[in-house]
């Protein structure tokens, strides 16, 4: 007879644990789109100190050249991001939409 | 023991610095005091007037008195080695390949060269802590003033650096605890790096900044340019709150030729004056004896507070 008990305990554990999962990715989804802009904004700024300190390569103004050097080993990620930008360097109001969210 | 005084030659080309610095090296030397005369000057003046073949290993040419030649361009070679070497060791093997086209270039980059000068700097004081004096003969006016100015100019963008990176830290942060629960936030090197650099930057403009580790002199000859010049890197220096410790007049003229008033231009600092010789100061012996000859002291200077 404890047959249908352990089926209600199962079928409690299994809409518990499906709750969580929707739960978890509800979680998920709003803490993204919370910090997407934030996120933009972060890859901005990261794009603006990348194109300051590496901008001699480019011919930009940048500070004297041993800080360029001094940190050019720990900046493999911000050159990525640099030639990243190339691509996308001549539709600029595209990526603002994008990022915005708009159309 | 006694902390290192690291003693400057500045002035015009031409004027006299090398021979100025030698004879100090000398009037100390014979103190007793350990010296350690650098020649930052790609003239290489110190090996003629030593008439010794000088590079940047020292050397011992009086009981307790070492000459160099500091080799700019070795310096600066050894630098973005070391730099390509991290880059490499760092990147992914993509990223960094072809990367030795860009540091060939990178050498002749404007910086380079005061850059490698503070370089040589810092690793003699370190090497040389130990000895009482050391005299640097530096090289003329443009490129010396380039190097006492490098650590103010280097800080100006490194505080403007240090303002964006954190910037970036902060929202790095935010995302962190918004998106991991603050699980997942690793450190910023590159913040860190910058960190380092800064505090690199503060102590060595508070080395040229303080007067009892760094004295500098400025050599001047009379005549209008020169002096007009050391006017000019006076004025240059007290913008970077550098003092002039003392000028070096080396004299030019005959003794008893009548002497210009320019000398009065600087009448708050003490002068010392270089006679006039009518040999070469050439070699050892001439030194000395141009030293004894006019008792020698550089004794005002030396204990002038800037």
């Amino acid at each position: 007879m404890n047959k249908p008990k352990i089926y209600i305990r199962d079928c409690i554990e299994r809409i518990k644990n499906r709750m969580i999962d929707i739960w978890q990715v509800a979680d998920e989804v709003a803490r993204d789109k919370a910090v997407g802009t934030i996120e933009a904004e972060l890859e901005e700024l990261e794009y603006i100190f990348a194109v300051l300190v590496q901008g001699t390569f480019i011919g930009m103004p940048s500070p004297p050249v041993q800080i360029c050097m001094d940190l050019l080993p720990l900046m493999e990620k911000d050159l990525i991001l640099l030639l990243e930008r190339v691509d996308t360097a001549n539709e600029p109001l595209s990526r603002l939409f994008s990022v915005f969210d708009i159309g | 023991m006694a902390e290192l005084r690291t003693l400057f030659f500045l002035g015009k080309g031409g004027t006299g610095k090398s021979t100025a610095s030698a004879l100090l090296s000398l009037v100390l030397m014979e103190k007793g005091k350990k010296v350690l005369l650098a020649s930052f000057d790609d003239a290489h003046n110190q090996s003629d007037i030593f008439e010794a073949d000088l590079s940047d290993k020292a050397c011992t040419l009086g009981p307790c008195l070492e000459v160099l030649q500091i080799d700019r361009d070795k310096e600066i070679k050894r630098y973005l080695k070391k730099t390509a070497r991290n880059v490499k060791n760092s990147y992914a093997y993509l990223t960094a390949f072809n990367l030795d086209n860009y540091f060939d270039i990178l050498k002749f980059s404007p910086g380079m060269e005061e850059y490698a000068l503070v370089t040589a700097f810092m690793n003699l004081q370190t090497k040389y802590k130990t000895y009482d004096y050391l005299i640097i003969d530096m090289p003329p006016t443009a490129l010396s003033l380039r190097f006492f100015n490098l650590p103010a100019l280097s800080l100006i963008w490194i505080d403007q650096l240090e303002k964006l990176r954190l910037e970036i830290y902060k929202r790095k942060e935010i995302i962190s605890k918004i998106k991991f629960a603050g699980k997942e936030f690793e450190r910023d090197k590159v913040l860190s790096r910058i960190r380092e650099i800064k505090s690199d930057y503060q102590t060595l403009k508070a080395v040229f900044e303080d007067s009892r580790k760094t004295n500098l002199f400025v050599v001047f000859n009379q005549d209008v340019l020169s002096v007009a010049e050391t006017r000019r890197i006076l004025d240059q220096l007290n913008s970077l709150d550098i003092g002039i410790n003392g000028l070096i007049c080396n004299d030019r003229m005959q003794e008893g030729a009548k002497k210009r008033k320019t000398e009065n231009n600087f009448s708050s600092l003490p002068v010392q004056h270089i006679p006039f010789s009518s040999s070469s100061l050439i070699g050892m012996s001439a030194l000395k004896h141009h030293i004894a000859s006019y008792n020698l002291t550089f004794g005002e200077i030396l204990n002038n507070p800037s």
